[in-house]
């Protein structure tokens, strides 16, 4: 293939769909009679990317019709890359801080604190499960998505009021002096993810001319890839923690306090193991459901509530049982692996969920169960025709 | 029929050749007798294809394999702008030099 060819080829891939076919055999045509109508190849091959450079698109111009179906799913796809980032990066610092095993209840002094702090880690984790829920359910319609934006808006507000407990009695959370970016970055991801969603779907009914349309689209498109991209920063900064395993700075590491606790007391299969062993193995059975239900090609209803309760059932297991789980898996697995299958259900967890809010959006399409095919009666059974 | 938002020297050429001709013109033949580049070429063309001066087709040689050439045709009604178009683009060049020289 010459580049000539690869050049138009390009050029034809960057048209707008319904244009694409079209003018990929056109320019295919020309080049290959170029020298017969006495046209240098190269001119075709500007003409074809200066065409493409130049065409009236939707997002810059409204000389042309909108394709409204087009805008549409880009519009959903944005907002449910927003959505989805701004869950991930919730459910990130929910995971460490805001759990009913998180360490800093552990150190509460009064006992209305610990408890406050139990339910607002509950709440932390719930409002977010519940927002992709909704937009789910509501298939992404704009009651849908503002329901869901206002809970994620105040389970935002859970990063900040948990450090004040913590102060509130008396144990400073090492963690937040060292890195306090932590929380303000947290709660301006999700305020812009919410500004952005409801910029593209929850606002009363606009103007549906191109002009407004495009600017919907540039906005929702925009946010979703800034979210995306800043909720991926913090995630690679959590897998950098856990897999090098450092110890948190908020006082003695929890791996050492596990390894001195399993020192001085003798190695058992207690209740807590059991249950850690229990969820690990409906985790692994679940997961592996739900591959087993993509890779075969189950109805979508069955692929997404497979994808659901691995990726739902992975983000609440970690959140609740972090440290448990931790330890179980330090007992058997010793330290320094410990922490690897966390990591894994960490990404099986949220990359699940992206999924799940995708295909809520409407933005990813799973492909539809073979139909199943009917017998007619007077059609012979698959014995009679062998039997003759 | 849609009215152009411009009319340009390079959209009369192309208005010139497609009225010449009296039937379906291959869409290299026009980049050809024009004298413009592809890259002004293609885009007037579908600017008048969009705005209904001019329509298309592919050709219906099939004993040429691989891609197939496209063609354009003015329609009725753009036959009658163009020839409007190309009279009031050609008053308009040779009043100029008269307003020049007065």
């Amino acid at each position: 293939m010459s580049m000539a060819t690869v050049a138009v080829r390009f050029a034809a891939w960057t048209l707008p769909r319904k244009m694409r076919n079209r003018y990929r055999e056109q320019w295919l045509a020309d080049l290959r009679d170029a020298e017969e109508a006495g046209i240098p190849p190269a001119d075709i091959v500007f003409g074809s990317l200066a065409f493409a450079a130049t065409l009236n698109r939707p997002l810059f111009s409204d000389s042309r019709a909108l394709d409204a179906e087009a805008v549409t799913r880009r519009s959903r796809v944005a907002a449910g890359l927003a959505l989805s980032a701004a869950l991930v990066a919730l459910t990130q610092y929910a995971n460490i801080f805001v759990g009913f095993d998180n360490v800093a209840s552990m150190y509460a002094r009064e006992p209305g604190t610990e408890i406050l702090a139990g339910w607002l880690g509950a709440y932390s984790w719930i409002a977010p499960v519940a927002a992709g829920l909704i937009v789910m359910v509501t298939r992404g319609t704009r009651t849908g998505v503002s329901i869901a934006v206002i809970a994620l808006v105040f389970a935002s507000f859970v990063g900040e009021i948990q450090p004040a407990i913590d102060r509130a009695s008396q144990h400073r959370t090492t963690m937040w002096h060292a890195e306090p970016w932590i929380y303000p970055t947290a709660l301006g991801l999700v305020a812009a993810a919410s500004v952005f969603l409801w910029f593209a779907l929850g606002r009363p009914r606009q103007r549906t001319d191109s002009v407004h349309g495009n600017r919907r689209l540039l906005a929702s498109s925009i946010g979703g890839m800034v979210v995306l991209a800043a909720a991926l920063l913090v995630i690679a900064h959590t897998q950098t923690i856990w897999e090098t395993r450092l110890p948190l700075p908020f006082g003695p590491s929890v791996s050492e306090n596990l390894s001195m606790w399993l020192q001085w007391m003798e190695l058992k299969l207690d209740f807590e193991q059991l249950m850690v062993g229990t969820f690990s193995v409906l985790l692994v059975a679940g997961a592996v459901l739900a591959c087993l239900v993509i890779a075969v090609g189950l109805p979508r209803r069955g692929t997404v509530s497979g994808v659901t309760a691995a990726a739902v059932f992975a983000l609440c297991f970690l959140t609740l049982g972090y440290a448990a789980l931790l330890s179980f898996l330090e007992a058997i697995w010793g330290v320094d692996f410990a922490s690897r299958p966390i990591v894994v259900l960490f990404l099986v967890g949220r990359i699940g969920l992206v999924a799940v809010i995708l295909y809520a959006v409407g933005g990813l399409r799973l492909p539809r169960s073979l139909p199943r095919m009917r017998r007619r009666p007077d059609m012979r059974s698959d014995a009679e025709l062998i039997g003759g | 029929m849609e009215p152009l938002s411009r009319m340009t020297a390079a959209t009369i050429d192309v208005l010139s050749v497609l009225d010449a001709s009296r039937e379906p013109c291959w869409g290299l033949l026009v980049i050809k007798s024009s004298g413009r580049p592809a890259g002004s070429v293609y885009p007037i063309l579908e600017r008048l294809e969009t705005s209904g001066w001019v329509t298309s087709s592919w050709e219906e040689d099939d004993s040429r394999p691989g891609p197939r050439r496209r063609y354009y045709e003015l329609t009725e009604d753009g036959a009658t702008a163009a020839r409007a178009a190309i009279r009031s683009f050609a008053a308009k060049s040779t009043a100029a030099p008269k307003v020049a020289h007065a």
